[in-house]
Order: C-alpha cells, then sequence, then structure tokens
C-alpha cells in the first residue's frame, strides 16, 4: 500500500518524517532530563547543571531505589491494583457498551440508560459522602477500594459504544438470521472486531489506575499500603510541607536529594511506558480482521 | 438475657486475674516510681483500669488509647518495625500499661483533610493534633475534653515549664473562656529560631573588598556590587544581587527579613502606641522597603525573572554560584547552602542578622511558638493519658541520661531518629539553640564528653570538620562558632524578635475575605517591584484592602482580645 | 412482540453489573452534594450541619476579582479545548501517512512519554528552558533576531505558554484514540479511492477524516464539558503572583482559600457549578447533534 509517487508528495513525506521527528525529540526530553538526573550528583542537580546528560555520574540512587523497601512495596499494591482494577473495568465496560451500542428500537429505555451513565461523568457528591459509602462498606485500607470506586469507566464505555456503532451492521444482521444470540455476537464478533478500540479504552483503563494517587492517599489508613503513585505523591509534593514546615536540618537534607527523587521517578514510570508498546500491535489488528470479514 | 449474664461473669472473671498479676507485677519490680492501686472491685462494665494519678504511673490492666498520625518521608525504620511497633510502643505498653492505637497514619501533606474527612464521618480519636481552625470549630461544638484540671495533675514539672517558655502566648490560643481545650504543640526550632538572617558569600565580599553588612545601606551596597562588579571575577556578567523568589515571604529568598529592617511586618498583626492592633502589611513602613526594592529591580540587582522562580529554583541559584546574598532561615546552610559548598569548594558562606537602616537592632518577626494543638475528645476513657504520653517523651527523651549509651529514643547506629514516632511531640523551643550553646562551651573547652543529645551529635560533626572532613561543612555553618545559629543566639541575648500580635483562630471576616487580601497583597507588592505599578498604587492598596474587608478584621481582632 | 422483547432481556442483564455499581458507588455518594448549600462543620457532619442556601455561590460571585478569575478560566480552558482536538488528530493524520510500521510505532511512543511525568516535574523544566536569559527557546528567538520573552513571567504571554504547554504534554495521549479511529476505517475504501486516483491528500480529506468525525465528534463534546476545568496542577505550579491577573483559576484560588480553613462547602459548590455548566454544553451539543445530524454522540 504506497500511496502516489508524485514529487509533492514525496516532499509531503520527507517533511512530515521531518516534523514528526523534531516533535519527538521534543517529548522524549523531559524523560531523558530525568534520567540524566537520576545519574548525577545530588549537587550537580541542585545546580541546574544537568540537563540531557548525567553529570558526575554515580548509580548511588539507584542503589537507594532498589533498596527502598516502601517503593517496591508501593510497586507491588499498583501493580495488584491495574490487574484486578483493569478487568473489573473491561468487563464492566464491554458489558455496558454492546447493549448501548444499539439502538432505541433494539434496546427500549436507551437513552435513559445512557444519561445515567453519563450523569456519574459529570456530577459526584465530593470526597466526604465518598470516604462514607467506603467505610460504611467496609472497603477502607483495603485494595478493593482502590479498585472499585472507579469500577465503571463511563469514559471509555462512551468511547467503546462509539466504536461498536461504527461496526458493519451486516454482520450482526447475519449473525441474529443465525441463530446467534446477543451473548454470543458480542464476545464473538464484536470484541474481536474491535481489537484497536479495546486496547485503546484498555489502556485508558490502565493510565487511570496506574496514575490515581489521591485516592490511595485518601482511604488507605498506612502509608505501607499506599500505591506507587501516592507514595511517589509524598516524595515529590509531600516534601515541600517538609521544607515549609521542618526546621529539622537531618531531615531537609534527607529529603531534598533531587537525584533520588528522579530516580524514583524514571524507575516508576517504566512499566507503564513499555505498556503502549505492547499494546500498539492491535492498532493494525483490527484493520487485517477488518478487511478479512469483508 | 443468658449471654449478657455470661459475659459479665467473664468480666468480672478477667478482672481478677488482672488484678492478681497486677499484685504480682508489684511485687516485682519496684523500680520506676509508679504509683499503681491495684483495684479488686468488679466493675460494672468493662475494665476499670487501676487509676493513676500522678505523671508517669502504670496503667494496670493496660489501657488503650487511639489516635491519628501523619507521617514524611524523614520518618525512616527499622527492618521490621513502623510507626504502630517500635521502641516507643514497647515502652508504652511494657513500662506505663498505655497501649496506643493508630487509627490511621498518612503523610503530612494530607493530615488535615483525611483528618477532616474522619471527624465527618464519625471517626474521632480518643486524641489527636490539630490547628487553631479545628482547634475552636470542635471546642464551639463541645467535642473537646476540658483540660484544665488534667494538665494540672498529671502533667509532670518539666512539660508545665515548656509549656510556659513563651510566656504564656501559646497556652493563652489554646484557651477559650478559661477553659484549656488543647496543649500547645511546641516547635522544636520555634520562637527566636524562626527569625529570618542574612546570607552572604564571603569570598565574594572579599574578592570586592567590601565590608560585612550593617545596615540596609550595606546589603544593597554588597547586592549592587555582586550583580555588577563580578563578584566571582571570571570576566563574566553571571550574577545576581539579591535572591528574590516569587512567593516573597517564606524558605529562602524570603523579603520578610529585609521588610523587618524597615520595621515593616508584612502579614503579622502588631499593636500600634494606642495598644490597638493593625494589619502590617498596610503600614507606611512597607512603602519604603517596597520603594527600595522596586529600586533595586530597576537597577537589574534583582533577578528579572524571580517572580517565575520557588525556592527550589534560587537554591539552583546558589549551587550554580550566580547568587551570593539572600535572606533565608536557620537551617538553609544546611542544605541549601550546603550543595554550593559540594560543587565549589572555594565558596564560603557567612550569617549575619538582618540590619535596620541606621544600623542599630531591630526586631526580626517570629512565628508562632504553636500552630498545632494536643486536643482529647470529650468523654475519651483515659482523658489524661494523652498528657502521660507527653509525660513519657520528655522523661525519656530529655530528662533520661543513658550513659555512656547514646539514647535509644533519640537515635541509633542505623542513622533512624525514633524521636519523631511519638505521638504527642512537645519540645523545647530552644532546642537547638541550647545545644549551639553547649557545643561552643564544650569547644571551648574542647571536651565534648559531657554532651547529652543533639548537641553531642554536632560536637562530633564539628570537630570532624574541623580535622578536615570537608563533608561536615553543612554542620558548621549551621552549629559552627559563626553558623546561622550563632545570629539566633545574638537575637535571643538581646531579646530581639517580633510575635504575631493576634493569636487564635481566624475570625469570621477574616476566613471569609483574608485570601482575596492576600491575593491582591502579593500581586501588588509584585508589581511594585517589578516595576509594573508605581510606589503609589501601595496607597491606593491600602485604601482599597481596608474597603475590601480589612477594616471589618481589624475591627474583629481587636474584639478578640 | 414479545419475541422482540425476548430478545432484548440479554442486553438489560448485561447492564445491571454496571448500574449496581454506580449506583453504590456514583449515586449513593452523590447526596453528598447538598454540602454545597450548607455551612458544613466535619465535626457536624453532612447531617448535622446548617443550612446557608446559596450563600456559598453569593460569595463566590461576590469575589472582588470574581469576573476575572471566572475570565482566565474560560479562556485558558477553551483554547486548551481547541488545542486538545486539532492538534492530536492533526498527528494523526500525519502519523497515518507514516508507511514505515517501525518508525511509526517509534514516534508514537516517544510523544507519549511526557503525558507520565507529573506537572511538578515539568514545571521545573519550563522555567528553565523557557527563561528569557539562559533558556535554549529564547536563545533560539534571539538568534531569529526578536527581542525574548519572559513566557512565564509576563501577563500577555502566560495563558498562550499554558495552552501549549499542556499540549506538549497531553496530545501524545490523546492521539492514540483517534489512531484507533483510523484503524478501524476500512482499507477496501482506501483501495476503492485509489483505483478512482485520488490523491492522498484527497483520502485524507474524503475517507480518513470522516472515518474518525464520530469520534472527534464525541471527544469535542466530552471536553467542552471541560470549559471551567483550566488545570489546576499545572497552573499552580507553574504560577505566581506576577501572573495572577492572567492565569489565577477557580481552582487555584478556591485552593487558597482552602488553606485558611478546610472550605468543603465552597469546594462543593464549586464542583457542583462546574458540573452543572459541563452538563448544560453536554446536553446542548448532544441534542444539537441529534436534531441536526441525526446522529447520537452516545
Amino acid at each position: 500500500m504506497s500511496g502516489h509517487k508524485s514529487s509533492s508528495y514525496r516532499l509531503f513525506q520527507a517533511l512530515n518524517y521531518g516534523f514528526l521527528t523534531a516533535l519527538a525529540i521534543l517529548c522524549v526530553m523531559p524523560l531523558v532530563h530525568l534520567f540524566a538526573v537520576s545519574f548525577s550528583s545530588n549537587s550537580a542537580a541542585t545546580a541546574g547543571e544537568v540537563f540531557l546528560w548525567p553529570v558526575e555520574f554515580t548509580t548511588k540512587s539507584y542503589e537507594f531505589v532498589l533498596t527502598e523497601s516502601a517503593f517496591m512495596k508501593a510497586m507491588g499494591v499498583t501493580v495488584l491494583r491495574v490487574l484486578l482494577g483493569v478487568s473489573i473495568n473491561m468487563v464492566l465496560t464491554i458489558l455496558v457498551a454492546y447493549p448501548l451500542s444499539k439502538d432505541a428500537k433494539a434496546l427500549s429505555g436507551r437513552t435513559v440508560y445512557v444519561w445515567i451513565f453519563v450523569f456519574t461523568m459529570l456530577f459526584s457528591g465530593g470526597i466526604i459522602p465518598m470516604y462514607m459509602t467506603m467505610r460504611f462498606l467496609g472497603l477502607l485500607d483495603t485494595i478493593w477500594v482502590l479498585v472499585l470506586h472507579a469500577a465503571v469507566p463511563v469514559f471509555n464505555i462512551v468511547i467503546l459504544l462509539n466504536f461498536f456503532r461504527n461496526l458493519p451492521k451486516e454482520l450482526e444482521e447475519a449473525a441474529l438470521i443465525d441463530g446467534a444470540g446477543h451473548w454470543r455476537i458480542m464476545w464473538g464478533i464484536f470484541v474481536p472486531l474491535s481489537a484497536a478500540s479495546i486496547a485503546t479504552v484498555t489502556l485508558f483503563s490502565i493510565v487511570m489506575h496506574w496514575n490515581a494517587w489521591f485516592d490511595g492517599i485518601l482511604y488507605m489508613n498506612s502509608p505501607d499500603h499506599y500505591p506507587l503513585q501516592s507514595y511517589l505523591y509524598t516524595v515529590v509534593v509531600g516534601i515541600q510541607s517538609i521544607i515549609n514546615s521542618s526546621t529539622d536540618m537531618d531531615v531537609l537534607t534527607m529529603v531534598s536529594d533531587r537525584t533520588a527523587r528522579a530516580a524514583q521517578l524514571f524507575v516508576g514510570s517504566i512499566p507503564v511506558l513499555l505498556v503502549y508498546p505492547f499494546l500498539q500491535r492491535h492498532f493494525t489488528k483490527g484493520i487485517v480482521l477488518g478487511s478479512v470479514k469483508e | 438475657m443468658k449471654q449478657k449474664q455470661k459475659q459479665k461473669a467473664l468480666t468480672a472473671a478477667s478482672l481478677l486475674l488482672a488484678a492478681a498479676l497486677t499484685l504480682g507485677a508489684c511485687s516485682n519490680s519496684n523500680n520506676g516510681g509508679t504509683n499503681v492501686q491495684p483495684s479488686g472491685e468488679p466493675a460494672d462494665n468493662g475494665g476499670q483500669a487501676a487509676a493513676v494519678t500522678g505523671p508517669l504511673g502504670k496503667y494496670d490492666p493496660p489501657i488503650e488509647v487511639t489516635t491519628v498520625r501523619s507521617v514524611n518521608q524523614g520518618f525512616k525504620y527499622d527492618e521490621g518495625k513502623s510507626i504502630d511497633d517500635n521502641i516507643w510502643t514497647d515502652i508504652f505498653k511494657e513500662q506505663y500499661g498505655i497501649n496506643v492505637k493508630n487509627l490511621w497514619v498518612v503523610d503530612e501533606s494530607q493530615y488535615r483533610q483525611k483528618l477532616n474527612i474522619s471527624i465527618a464521618s464519625g471517626d474521632i480519636p480518643d486524641f489527636m493534633i490539630v490547628n487553631k481552625e479545628e482547634l475552636l470549630r470542635l471546642s464551639e461544638e463541645g467535642q473537646l475534653e476540658d483540660l484544665t484540671q488534667l494538665l494540672e495533675q498529671y502533667g509532670s514539672d518539666y512539660l508545665k515549664e515548656l509549656l510556659h517558655q513563651d510566656n504564656g502566648t501559646a497556652m493563652n490560643a489554646a484557651t477559650y473562656e478559661g477553659r484549656l481545650l488543647g496543649i500547645p504543640q511546641m516547635q522544636v526550632n520555634g520562637g527566636v529560631s524562626t527569625a529570618e538572617m542574612i546570607y552572604v558569600r564571603a569570598d565574594w565580599l572579599k574578592n570586592l573588598n567590601l565590608t560585612e553588612p550593617k545596615t540596609i545601606d550595606d546589603v544593597i551596597k554588597i547586592a549592587e556590587a555582586f550583580a555588577k562588579d563580578d563578584p566571582d571575577q571570571d570576566g563574566k556578567d553571571n550574577t545576581y544581587g539579591l535572591g528574590l523568589n516569587k512567593d516573597l515571604f517564606l524558605a529562602h529568598g524570603t523579603v520578610k527579613g529585609f521588610f523587618n529592617g524597615f520595621q515593616a511586618y508584612p502579614d503579622i498583626w502588631l499593636k500600634d502606641g494606642s495598644g490597638k492592633l493593625v494589619y502590617g502589611s498596610i503600614q507606611p513602613e512597607m512603602r519604603t522597603a517596597l520603594e527600595k526594592l522596586s529600586r533595586l529591580y530597576k537597577d537589574g540587582v534583582i533577578d528579572r525573572e524571580f517572580t517565575v522562580k520557588d525556592w527550589n529554583k534560587i537554591a539552583e541559584d546558589v549551587a550554580a554560584d550566580r547568587l551570593g546574598l539572600a535572606y533565608g532561615n536557620v537551617s538553609d546552610g544546611g542544605f541549601i547552602h550546603k550543595t554550593n559548598k559540594d560543587n565549589n569548594p572555594d565558596a564560603e558562606w557567612k550569617v549575619y542578622p538582618i540590619v535596620s537602616v541606621d544600623g542599630s537592632a531591630v526586631n526580626p518577626q517570629l512565628s508562632d511558638t504553636a500552630n498545632n494543638f494536643f486536643v482529647v475528645k470529650k468523654g475519651a476513657k483515659h482523658p489524661e493519658a494523652m498528657i502521660q504520653l507527653a509525660n513519657i517523651y520528655l522523661e525519656h527523651y530529655y530528662l533520661t541520661s543513658y550513659a555512656p549509651d547514646p539514647n535509644p529514643f533519640i537515635s541509633n547506629a542505623n542513622g533512624v531518629f525514633p524521636g519523631k514516632y511519638h505521638p504527642v511531640l512537645i519540645d523545647p523551643l530552644n532546642v537547638n539553640l541550647d545545644a549551639f550553646r553547649q557545643v561552643q562551651d564544650a569547644l571551648a573547652k574542647k571536651d565534648g564528653s559531657q554532651l547529652g543529645f543533639p548537641a553531642n551529635v554536632h560536637y562530633d560533626r564539628l570537630t570532624k570538620y574541623a580535622d578536615g572532613d570537608q563533608t561536615m561543612w553543612f554542620s558548621t555553618i549551621v552549629f559552627g562558632g559563626e553558623g546561622s545559629y550563632s545570629v539566633v543566639d545574638y537575637y535571643d541575648k538581646n531579646k530581639l524578635g517580633l510575635y504575631n500580635a493576634f493569636q487564635g483562630a481566624a475570625t469570621p471576616t477574616m476566613s471569609e475575605k483574608m485570601a482575596s487580601l492576600k491575593k491582591f497583597q502579593d500581586e501588588t507588592f509584585t508589581k511594585i517591584i517589578m516595576g509594573e505599578a508605581p510606589i503609589s498604587e501601595f496607597d491606593k492598596f491600602v485604601e482599597e484592602w481596608k474597603k475590601l474587608g480589612g477594616d471589618q478584621i481589624t475591627a474583629e481582632v481587636n474584639e478578640r482580645i | 412482540m414479545i419475541k422482540r422483547w425476548r430478545m432484548q432481556i440479554p442486553l438489560h442483564l448485561m447492564l445491571i453489573p454496571g448500574l449496581v455499581a454506580i449506583l453504590i458507588f456514583s449515586y449513593i455518594p452523590m447526596a453528598g452534594v447538598v454540602i454545597a448549600f450548607q455551612k458544613f462543620v466535619p465535626i457536624k457532619g453532612i447531617f448535622g450541619s446548617d443550612w446557608v442556601g446559596l450563600e456559598h455561590f453569593r460569595y463566590m460571585i461576590q469575589l472582588p476579582n470574581f469576573s476575572q478569575i471566572m475570565w482566565n478560566t474560560v479562556f485558558i480552558a477553551s483554547m486548551k479545548i481547541v488545542a486538545g482536538i486539532v492538534v492530536p488528530v492533526s498527528i494523526a493524520l500525519l502519523l497515518n501517512e507514516v508507511r514505515r510500521e517501525a518508525y511509526k510505532r517509534m514516534i508514537q511512543t516517544l510523544v507519549y512519554l511526557p503525558y507520565f511525568l507529573s506537572w511538578v516535574i515539568l514545571s521545573g523544566i519550563l522555567i528553565d528552558i523557557l527563561s528569557p536569559s539562559r533558556g535554549v527557546v529564547n536563545q533560539f528567538i534571539e538568534w531569529l533576531g526578536f527581542d525574548s520573552i519572559f513566557f512565564l513571567g509576563s501577563n500577555d504571554w502566560f495563558p498562550y505558554t499554558l495552552v501549549i504547554s499542556n499540549e506538549w504534554k497531553e496530545f501524545g495521549f490523546s492521539t492514540i484514540v483517534y489512531l484507533a479511529a483510523l484503524a478501524g476505517i476500512n482499507p477496501a475504501l482506501y483501495e476503492a479511492a485509489l483505483v478512482d486516483g485520488a490523491s492522498r491528500w484527497k483520502q485524507t480529506l474524503h475517507i480518513s477524516l470522516p472515518g474518525m468525525l464520530p469520534i472527534i465528534v464525541l471527544m469535542a463534546t466530552l471536553s467542552i464539558g471541560s470549559i471551567l476545568n483550566a488545570g489546576f496542577e499545572q497552573v499552580f505550579n507553574l504560577y505566581g503572583p506576577a501572573v495572577y491577573e492572567s492565569g489565577d483559576i477557580i481552582d487555584t484560588f478556591v485552593y487558597r482559600i482552602g488553606l485558611e480553613e478546610a472550605q468543603y462547602g465552597l469546594a462543593t459548590a464549586v464542583g457542583l457549578l462546574k458540573s452543572v455548566v459541563s452538563l448544560v454544553l453536554i446536553s446542548v451539543s448532544y441534542f444539537l447533534a441529534y436534531r441536526f445530524a441525526n446522529y447520537r454522540i452516545f
């Protein structure tokens, strides 16, 4: 599949490659910076001497990170949370998106259903009633509170139902005539044909669970149970409050270490960065399957 | 019904057992001066603990009290230890019969959030630490135990002494209608140690043949020279004069100390000649100080980009030899200037008291001695337990000598500081200032063997530095003979320092309007400094400030006292 | 008729788990919005706090700089909304033209990286590279012969700096959903166009864009709902008194009020106001799309 070979198109291609490369460099810069800081000495980092290359190279920060049990524990909580949370998210997303992708004739009350879901995207009671609900359910300080409070990702549902709706109608009709029920159509036709969009909402769900920090601090009763981002929050933002409130020099020296902070942030972002390239192959798979079916 | 009876029988049996154990324990251990009275009488509901009638008794059977905790990244533990199980909780249990249960533990930055939510959902621990606003609200709702009597009866002498070390200012802030509702948490380095001071690159002074700052004009002269005369002599125009951060009034690069030199005291309340309270930020002295700053900015002495730089960025400028003059706090040298010394071993820093226009001594403004208060829930079973815990802290942290071993409650060989694990921390305001004085004495006598914590730590570091260990420089800049504490020492000996004359929770209009007024203030001050607004803008600001609620706040504040 | 109902039953059943979950975790806690009409005091709880009616809304509107804060919020947010659609869609289309699969994937992955760095970290980097005296960007601008620009310190530039830097952080991630939309377009359509001799440009205009349209409209509608969310994290980490005039938004202001006291009533009122505005805007776009294009966004 190669488009026109006209010279103007070739010029466009050259510019396009150049532009995208420049953009990618611009985007990769902050992470490289973080990487460079994490391998530099603290004094060089504090003096702002480190830009994209380590100054006074040292692996001290990584020795610190890899022996910091709190960091490793938090990583474990996050991994568990992502596994549980994303599974629940995806099951509910598909189960809700499929029926809602039908028109009002095929599903009576569809519009009402949709708005019941969309409404929750816009209105929330705030953290106090949320906390009281979790307390009432006895979920506080358990992994389930992190998994369940966002069990229904309405945003993802809305996206997925739009993708579902754009699948060729004929496929479903043919299957119905063959006597297939909705469950079979959903798992046998809709889900396999929507690899790209399901990969997308899965990614959204992973990222949402990965990035959430406030719920960990709010619902967990001990920093030992924090997921990674809550822990990192206390490392990066929490230290500001120490600086403003504490005059204990030893604490200040300990927390103002920029390189250790950078190393923790860097290591802490690797897993989620690896997820995307892994999911990427589904973006082309969707096309292949789709064309086979035509 | 049957169930209930069975329960009663069980309770009685367990009480008897407890009593027997108590007697045993008593005959076994005669140390510690505990005054335990075993109670053989079966109580009607649950265990009526053996009464402890004074400071530092042992509860038998043990009691349980609940609390909530905030921790930060500075909390490190020995292997297998935690905030719930550590050297303190061990002695609470074994020596004093108190089980302290943490309902939850949260990072310091979210403590108030979690506390309020937890209170709102009905989870109130037996005791906890709250700020002024929460203290006021909880007391208005009648949720707090009156501690007046309890402190009198159970507080140790040393505790009582500490609580009055600021002449009762903090105790007054915690007293409503004659009832003491909270025990003020005295800051470890509170009081005079919160005064600002001037940090100067001494090697730059030497390079340019400048003298140390004695007046504001000296400071300005130094700032101008540092900005323009190439103080680092590298032939490049790469230095700033006076360091300022965008927040103006906190951390390194504050201007509070500069303002104080003009007798201007931003953000606090002052007593005027007639004894009435007035707001510092709107006094005419502010105008003079702002005018000076705006001139410095115009002359390029202040970094043109200060409005985007927080203290982190100021620290970078210091570390990278770009900044040699700024106002700051007592600990700054230990972690900010330290990095400069690491990068550039030739860098020399000195610390000076803030200076006035004419060179006479001037009061630096001080932070409140206590922002937070330990309170006890109304109806807590053992309201005195919190005071007992405070006693225990002081007893083991400050009063007991473990010599020749180091005090295990303070620090251990692994660089862990268990002191912070204690739930009721009340410290002497001047613990570090006193340490500084002891260290100086010991250095003069060349004998540090008699020093307790924390002086011994500093003594060790300073001797190491004297022996050539450059990594200990950070101790010198703080605790050395010319370190930042020598400045605090000077303030203290000359009785310099000015507290906020208004203590206590925000008044109604204050909580409604202060944020707007503060925004207005910081915006106006920044604009004046940057020359975006003429100095006459200050007069408009004062008028507007009064109109927008300032007058009303002033009235309310004066009514309060 | 009965058969049609029977056919529907599985569909309704599928919805039940989701409905139960949102009932418990969204609708029950939603009762808490009553705090917006209370002088909420934690110790009194939701049921015991005093009612103040619309007091918090009155307070908000009567703030001396309310109109300015409101304007800043809407101005910054709407620019972010527009940029948040235009940039990712364009990048997705440009990526779609890349024929080398490995290169395409690499670019995709790299542009997605900044999304995972917090503003606390990014702000430090931005202050450096945008610095008028030492920053790379201004060195480039000066090299081109222009005066250096104080991007973060001048009220003229601050809002635009926010929008551009926000897009820098977000576009890679937002591009993903459009790439998924492109992947869903039937390849047969392109093949047919090729047979007709349509140029790449024509193909983009007549096949790719229309194919992405439902998703574009959906994303636009959903983002219109965030017209009062100008990005607290970002603004908070980049602003200061010098740019309050152009950069202080509802969320940062409420945050500063909250520093003095835990103002749950006010914070909830602000949240409620935002929700109502979003609901109105989203409903209007929903019904407009339905009325004029006969298309249900969701």
